[in-house]
């Protein structure tokens, strides 16, 4: 009997242990290797950590697989200054049978800009409403509403009519929205607001940390968002306060992209980092290939660091921007274009060839450089991008990218004077980047007269192939005008191209080219987003 | 006679099939005879007994209470009621009941069990008989082991033993044997005078006492009220593959079994009725022994018993959350009561594969024909000239090329891209055995197969051992241990590099090195080369521990508790090897391993209650409590610059660059589940089963889902008026009703998570964190399936021919999808539950024993099944109407199948002379692919081929079928395995894409009958290196239908007699062939894969069954 209450008491005990245990508790789920958001947006660890990501987020459009459409970008596409072989060309070349709404790259510099500011949404509300020290509240917030204002300001200028949103998203949020057209204005506003915001909370701490945003950046965008307001005091206050007040200062033209390597630029202000050896270091790119012509295929020639390492041929410089260098006394003429690849394998057998090693290639040297092919392996390079530390032949790459630099601060400057009609000012920081750039023997190392055109000039000589001449054409309304007269390659070296497409943004350009569409998928996903004039439902 | 049954049982039964006959064992029991109890204990135990006035009837429940002896009496007998006073300290029994049975009317006798007859006085017992015997299976005359022998209106019995031997004591001459074995017809023998009697028992056609693993239990098929079916493994194993799941093919009807992976090592992909689940997993859930296992590529096919298949709402309900795609319930082999001897067996089977192509590739010479072709053709073209002589040979083909033509250095490239008779092999040796107290079994099993592909193979080795003991009346232990490993070797190149590489070449030079680029170009490097240079190969490793306890109280008959706890272990290493020759790595070499590790626990507490009330109610409560943990460790590092390539793989220690990659997940599920079985006079049948499955990777708001089914049956054939009905012998109509889930979620797929996003300035990294694409959704559940399913079963015409037919209809809703969302909101998608899918469909199985006799039997089975599946609801809606409509983007069609595509439809070639110009097609050309107009938005054809003129392409199957015929002679077996699918569309690349060859310009492919001017061909486009023909695409939807002999093989046993002589009972010996003919259009080397995939085989196989 005593064992089969003991048999009793156990299957009790069983029953109990099984049913009423803790089962709810044992079902949270916690990831073992992931932060949770709760952490993310209201601890001081975790928003800083989410502002770094910003970042990330941003280097995303630079991977592999979207180095095309940020090679594009940065490589001028679509203005007076490039020939756009293979980055996405069609963009480049306005061409018109394009269907440009449901173009890759239209939706992937949206969707980019548009995550940035959801994060950046999140940050700043759970952010600002969290209980943390105000100071550190504000050197992690500070990058938040700049990273908002810049993807905003990146939108607004390309597209023209966005949507405004300043909320977090969560799942309870999805449904129910509407999608309406803001106000330019309204953007602006918020932009600038942003912008006083990020300014306000950097005080009068101007460190620059390599790689992140800073004051710097904060009054330069300032000062680029006043002019494109034409409210050129407010540009000229803010250009001129980076130049007095900030740690940044001109290079020679040689050592600026070999000194980013070293990690010691003085002249970025921001520039995005990779790094081949360094967790963070983002994804490989292949930026450097975008820039340099197949070279290496050539009989006769190999891929060395010195002419750039393997390359893609997509994007090269056109003979208007080429021809505003003047060649023997800028010095950015030599330090920054690689103008002639020559035979350079010592090991090869130069016997029965018409050409030897050391020589120049030229068209007609053999089979390969006829016809588009001699466009396409004998370009000029744009060493701006250039790896010079990976192996030659690899396709990885890990070299920064500047995004901005100091003398767009000058130049800014410049303008903002010349608009307010101070010419003596104006010629004075223009000439600040001459004087460096140009030999001091050279007969017009400084200008003596301004005007827009001479501006955009020294524009395309300093700024060429760095993302921003696309913008500035716009806010001049040349855009159109420009392209037409300058866009893409007619002739390389006296020689008339034999590809018509390589030249044909001159004729498909039309006004309403001045913004691109909203991206297709963005219209079937929002309902009811308008299109923007002139491109196809 | 009432009969009052003190004695509790162990049965002394052994048979192969011991979980299948358990049951049936049972209730053989409870209606006729008891069982002799073999025992440990003997005659001279001794027992000490102290009572004070109680009934000799309590005393003898003392005394089997003490010991384990066992009392069989007549309980009418008055003498039990008699009181007794007893003192008795260390005395034999036959002590103890001389003085309890002293002045009483009754006598005792003990027999050899330890059971103990009262018998009365005046009834004297006659002199006991021996009687000894073999019974034998009189188809194959293998002993039959665990024969049930009763001594007809008596309680003596006992079981056949060692070869099918016995010996029994009767009462005398006019005792009549009853022989009863499961599966076949019983036989009734009269002693008489005879002293031996050896029996054979012929099988019996009928299956409906079958016993049936249905989860959490066993259960007659008679009681069955949901849809299983079952498979007996005998058929599956004479095919050479150690693809578990491929074997199951045209095995049971309604599951849908296709290629997977036909690389030795393999699995195929398993579907049952129908596609449910858009982004989750289509695949059933596999249980084995219990254990729920993601993958059962590891379980060796010798050691499964059974394989259930569970297909409607009812049956799987038992498996809430994961049910609904199916459960394949998977039972191994464990020890039986063999009286002590050990049975010990081996199988073994030794295979050549080749393959087996339904195309061929264009030859060297019709290559350098192609291209001639071409090179005309586009000529032809662009001058609008078709007669146009060919240009001359110097500008079509480089000199090199000239000189390789004329002197015919040709390569065909399907001879090194597939080695030719390659061996497969198995060998398993197992042994088994036990008491009524102690059984166990072990297995060894070794397995290898060699890859047609070149650096291509798998060994693998398995183990098994099972132990089970009865501790007690009340408590039962066993456990299980299943360890395998295999290595498997990866090919190094693609198949598509061979096939599609230019025959005008040379592989290897004048001093038969390799020729790294057999065209000279410079970069088509050889396939042959990455032979030498790469190294890529799986090692695997699973260790399944398995242990139980099994309580049966003595306080409620009936009621039994079980403990289960299992682990399953899973480990791989991927290695990943290129050396510093491997032409592909710029840098140093590469070498990646990849460690990952998965863990699963399982602990479950079971309770059962079956009980009869007057034979007419029969109860079954099933009770299941669990929990199931699991673990899944991953961490993956590769070297990118190697300091050497001296020692392979293993030189990944030597990196120069080394990158780190580590990922861990858990999913833990606790779950309860309760089924109810109620059958009236085994007519009516009820089942109602309810699972609670709470999982920790549904969001936070839906932790737990509740699945409830339920079932009814009636067997029609026991009321009387089916009893009229001659040739009627079985027949029920089953119903069921119910939902189950899928919760097909991976782990932290509803939590608010952020993904990595680290940064650097300069040299330092930062850490940084954001939420990736995907906003997280704690709503997210599981996906319901309800299932409603109608069959009915049969056996008539004297058991010849039975069957059955069954209709089905599921729903699925809350389908998990990734919902796209506007990506101004910062994501680009959430999960969701959204959407319904319906299948519909019916299955059909018939068997007929067309000959049945001693000699000669010839059986036979057809099976057919038909599944419709359509989208109800998508997940696109429209913004104004709310009605769903079709997302293009994801082929998702409302009303419409899920697996399809959208495409122009192909009606032809145009041809010279046609009125292109006039056409919907203006721009075309000669040689160029005619689509047809179908519609314009308004559905009229509008002259214009734009988007609206695509079709949907359905691509799966109308309807399955197989047939399985087996003929039998004396001691030859032949059987043969007929399989079919009709109505698939499957698309092949090879048609018309230009990394197939498909688009028939620079590079080779399967050859067709092109266009020329010469040919207008109306099945193929011109070739051309220029100007390649527009909607090409269409031409790769190919009818994928197929008709196959999947596998017939020849066997023959020995007979005993000489198989004694060499020591052993049995011996069989087969051949087999398998793939051996196959009708089909589709043009690879199986109708189930592109031609780029592994390639499937065809096999001849010499096969032996032995045992000792």
């Amino acid at each position: 009997m005593e064992a089969k209450i003991f048999q009793y008491k156990i299957y009790i005990f069983i029953f109990f242990v099984l049913v009423f245990s803790g089962c709810q508790k044992y079902l949270t789920e916690e990831n073992p290797s992931q932060v949770t958001t709760d952490f993310l947006y209201t601890t001081p660890d975790g928003l800083q950590s989410a502002v770094n990501g910003l970042y990330t987020i941003e280097r995303q459009q630079v991977s592999e697989s979207e180095s095309g459409n940020f090679a594009n970008i940065m490589g001028d596409g679509g203005t007076d200054l490039d020939f756009n072989r293979a980055a996405v060309p069609p963009v480049s070349r306005y061409q018109l049978d394009i269907v440009w709404p449901a173009q890759g790259i239209i939706s992937s510099w949206w969707n980019n800009k548009y995550k940035i500011i959801e994060r950046t949404n999140s940050i700043i509300s759970f952010g600002e409403a969290t209980q943390i020290d105000d100071k550190v509240k504000k050197a992690i917030l500070r990058e938040a509403y700049l990273y908002r204002a810049y993807s905003y300001f990146w939108l607004v200028r390309k597209y023209d009519n966005i949507w405004l949103n300043t909320d977090p998203t969560s799942y309870l949020s999805i449904d129910g929205r509407t999608y309406n057209v803001a106000k330019q204005e309204d953007v602006y506003k918020q932009i600038i607001a942003d912008l006083d915001k990020a300014i306000e909370y950097y005080g009068t701490d101007w460190t620059v940390v390599q790689g992140r945003f800073n004051q710097g950046v904060a009054r330069l965008l300032r000062a680029d968002v006043a002019l494109w307001l034409k409210d050129y005091q407010t540009a000229a206050t803010q250009s001129t306060k980076i130049i007095n007040e900030g740690p940044f200062a001109l290079e020679a033209p040689e050592n600026i992209w070999i000194n980013d390597r070293k990690r010691s630029s003085k002249e970025g202000l921001y520039v995005m980092q990779f790094n081949e050896f360094a967790t963070g270091g983002g994804p490989v790119h292949k930026l450097p290939l975008v820039f340099t012509p197949i070279t290496g295929r050539m009989p006769g020639c190999i891929y060395l660091s010195e002419t750039g390492g393997y390359g893609w041929a997509r994007i090269f410089p056109n003979p208007y921007l080429v021809s505003l260098y003047d060649s023997k006394n800028d010095k950015r003429f030599n330090a920054w274009w690689l103008h002639y690849y020559t035979y350079n394998n010592p090991a090869f057998d130069f016997s029965k060839l018409k050409y030897h090693f050391g020589d120049t290639l030229k068209r007609g040297d053999n089979s390969l450089l006829v016809g588009n092919n001699y466009f396409l392996y004998a370009q000029i390079s744009c060493k701006k991008y250039w790896d010079w530390v990976k192996v030659p032949v690899t396709t990885n790459c890990y070299n920064n990218v500047y995004m901005f630099r100091y003398p767009q601060v000058l130049l800014i400057a410049s303008e903002a004077y010349m608009r307010l009609n101070d010419n003596t000012l104006a010629l004075s920081y223009i000439n600040q980047i001459r004087k460096n750039r140009i030999l001091a023997s050279a007969p017009n190392q400084l200008l003596t007269t301004i005007n827009e055109d001479i501006l955009l000039e020294e524009y395309a000589r300093e700024l060429a192939f760095e993302g921003q001449r696309w913008f500035v054409l716009k806010r001049m309304n040349k855009l159109v005008e420009r392209v037409q007269k300058y866009g893409g390659i007619v002739d390389f070296r006296g020689e008339p191209c034999p590809n018509p497409l390589y030249y044909s943004c001159r004729t498909n350009i039309q006004p309403y080219h001045v913004r691109w569409p909203i991206p297709q998928s963005a219209i079937d996903a929002m309902g009811g987003f308008p299109q923007n004039p002139g491109y196809a439902q | 006679m009432k009969k009052y049954l003190y004695a509790s049982f162990i049965f002394n039964r052994t048979f192969r099939k011991l979980l299948l006959t358990m049951k049936f064992t049972m209730l053989l029991v409870f209606l006729t005879v008891v069982q002799v109890y073999g025992s440990v204990y003997s005659q001279n135990t001794r027992l000490n007994l102290s009572v004070e006035n109680k009934s000799m009837r309590d005393v003898f429940k003392l005394i089997e209470k003490e010991s384990d002896f066992r009392f069989f009496f007549n309980d009418e007998f008055t003498e039990l009621n008699k009181n007794l006073n007893l003192d008795i300290s260390d005395k034999k029994i036959d002590d103890i009941l001389a003085m309890i049975l002293d002045n009483s009317e009754v006598t005792y006798r003990i027999l050899e069990n330890n059971v103990i007859v009262i018998t009365p006085l005046s009834n004297p017992l006659p002199q006991p008989v021996t009687i000894k015997g073999k019974i034998t299976d009189a188809a194959t005359g293998e002993p039959l082991v665990g024969v049930n022998i009763v001594v007809e209106g008596t309680l003596t019995g006992t079981n056949s033993g060692i070869n099918g031997e016995y010996s029994i004591s009767v009462p005398g001459p006019e005792s009549v044997l009853v022989f009863t074995f499961i599966g076949m017809s019983s036989q009734r023998i009269a002693v008489g005078s005879q002293r031996t009697i050896d029996v054979s028992l012929k099988s019996d056609l009928a299956q409906l006492e079958e016993v049936v693993v249905v989860g959490y239990g066993t259960q007659r098929r008679s009681d069955i009220s949901g849809s299983v079916t079952t498979v007996k493994t005998k058929d599956l194993i004479s095919q050479p593959t150690s693809d578990l799941q491929g074997m199951l093919k045209g095995k049971v009807v309604g599951l849908y079994v296709t290629l997977g992976d036909a690389r030795p090592g393999g699995s195929s992909n398993v579907l049952l009725r129908g596609i449910r689940s858009l982004k989750g997993s289509n695949a059933p859930l596999y249980v084995v022994d219990g254990v729920a296992l993601s993958s059962i590529n590891e379980i060796n096919i010798d050691d499964v018993e059974s394989i259930s298949v569970l297909k409607d709402a009812s049956a799987q309900g038992i498996y809430g959350a994961r049910g609904s795609n199916g459960v394949i319930l998977i039972t191994t082999k464990r020890g039986s009561n063999t009286g002590n001897k050990v049975d010990v067996s081996y199988n073994g089977y030794y295979s050549i594969q080749n393959v087996n192509p339904n195309f061929k590739l264009f030859s060297a010479e019709e290559f350098v024909q192609l291209r001639r072709d071409a090179y005309r053709i586009d000529l032809g073209n662009a001058a609008n000239n078709w007669n146009a002589p060919y240009p001359d040979e110097s500008q079509m083909f480089t000199p090199l090329e000239m000189e390789r033509i004329a002197s015919k250095s040709y390569v065909n490239w399907e001879d090194y891209a597939f080695k030719k008779d390659v061996p497969l092999m198995k060998h398993d040796v197992s042994i088994s055995g036990g008491n009524e107290k102690t059984k166990y079994s072990a297995s060894l099993g070794y397995y290898y197969q060699d890859g047609l592909r070149y650096s291509s193979d798998m060994a693998k080795y398995s183990g098994k051992v099972t132990l089970d003991q009865v501790i007690s009346k009340t408590f039962k232990t066993g456990l299980s241990i299943y360890y395998t490993t295999y290595k498997q070797n990866v090919e190094t190149n693609s198949w598509t590099s061979f096939i599609t590489f230019y025959p005008v070449c040379k592989i290897y030079d004048d001093n038969n090195e390799l020729v790294l680029y057999p065209i000279g170009d410079g970069k088509s490097v050889n396939p042959l080369y990455y032979q030498t240079t790469r190294e890529n190969s799986n090692n695997i490793e699973r260790l399944i521990l398995n242990g139980y306890l099994e309580i049966t109280p003595s306080f409620l008959p009936g009621l039994k508790y079980k403990f289960n706890a299992s682990l399953n272990n899973r480990s791989l290493e991927n290695n990943n090897f290129r050396s510093f020759e491997d032409p592909s790595s710029l840098t140093q070499g590469y070498a990646s391993i990849n460690f990952s590790k998965n863990k699963e626990y399982l602990i479950e507490n079971i309770m059962t209650y079956d009980n009869t009330i007057n034979n007419n109610h029969k109860l079954n409560v099933t009770l299941m409590q669990g929990i199931e943990p699991r673990y899944t460790y991953s961490t993956t590092a590769t070297a990118l610059q190697l300091g050497n390539d001296f020692f392979g793989i293993n030189s990944l220690g030597t990196a120069l660059k080394s990158e780190i990659a580590r990922s861990l997940s858990d999913r833990k599920m606790v779950s309860f589940m309760g089924r109810v079985n109620y059958s009236l006079k085994e007519k009516y049948i009820f089942n109602f089963t309810v699972r609670a499955d709470g999982s920790s990777v549904f969001g936070t708001n839906n932790k737990w889902g509740y699945f409830p089914s339920a079932a009814a049956a009636w067997n029609l054939h026991k009321e009387p008026f089916a009893k009229e009905i001659s040739w009627i012998d079985e027949a029920k109509i089953r119903i069921s009703y119910g939902q189950i889930g899928n919760q097909a979620i991976g782990s932290y797929g509803s939590l608010a998570t952020a993904a990595d996003a680290f940064y650097v300035t300069g040299d330092a990294p930062i850490v940084g964190y954001l939420p990736g694409n995907s906003l997280p959704n704690p709503n997210l559940k599981w996906e319901t399936t309800t299932t409603a399913n109608a069959g009915i079963d049969f056996s008539v015409l004297g058991r010849r021919l039975s069957g059955s037919v069954e209709y089905y209809k599921t729903n699925t809703i809350d389908l998990l999808v990734d919902r796209k969302l506007p990506t101004v909101l910062g994501y680009a998608s959430i999960p969701f539950n959204l959407g319904e899918i319906q299948n519909t469909g019916i299955e059909a199985v018939l068997t007929g024993f067309i000959v049945s006799n001693s000699d000669f039997n010839w059986s036979m089975t057809v099976n057919y099944s038909k599944n419709r599946n359509k989208l109800v609801k998508g997940v696109l809606r429209d913004p104004v109407s709310g009605k769903y409509i079709d997302d293009v983007s994801n082929n998702w069609f409302i009303n419409k199948p899920v697996n399809v595509d959208y495409d122009y439809k192909f009606i032809g070639i145009w041809q010279i002379g046609d009125d292109i110009a006039s056409s919907p097609q203006p721009k075309a050309r000669p040689g160029d692919v005619k689509v047809a107009d179908i519609s314009g938005p308004d559905g009229i054809p509008d002259g214009v081929i734009s988007a609206d003129d695509r079709v949907i392409i359905d691509m799966n199957p109308k309807w399955m079928g197989s047939l399985s015929t087996s003929i039998s002679y004396k001691s030859f077996e032949l059987s043969a395995d007929l399989y079919t699918v009709q109505g698939v569309i499957r698309n092949n690349p090879f048609l018309s894409d230009s990394n197939y060859g498909g688009r028939l310009d620079n590079v080779n492919g399967i050859k067709r009958d092109y266009w020329t001017p010469e040919n207008p061909s109306t099945t193929c486009f011109r070739p051309s290196q220029v100007l390649h023909s527009e909607y090409r695409g269409t031409l790769n939807y190919q009818d994928a239908s197929y008709v196959r002999l999947r596998n017939a093989t020849l066997s023959y046993t020995l007979p005993s007699k000489w198989s004694e002589k060499v020591g052993l009972s049995r011996i069989r010996v087969y051949i087999a062939g398998d793939n051996l003919w196959t009708d089909t259009k589709y043009l690879s080397y199986s109708p189930e894969e592109e031609a780029d995939a592994y390639p499937e085989t065809k096999n001849y196989t010499l096969g032996i069954n032995i045992k000792f």
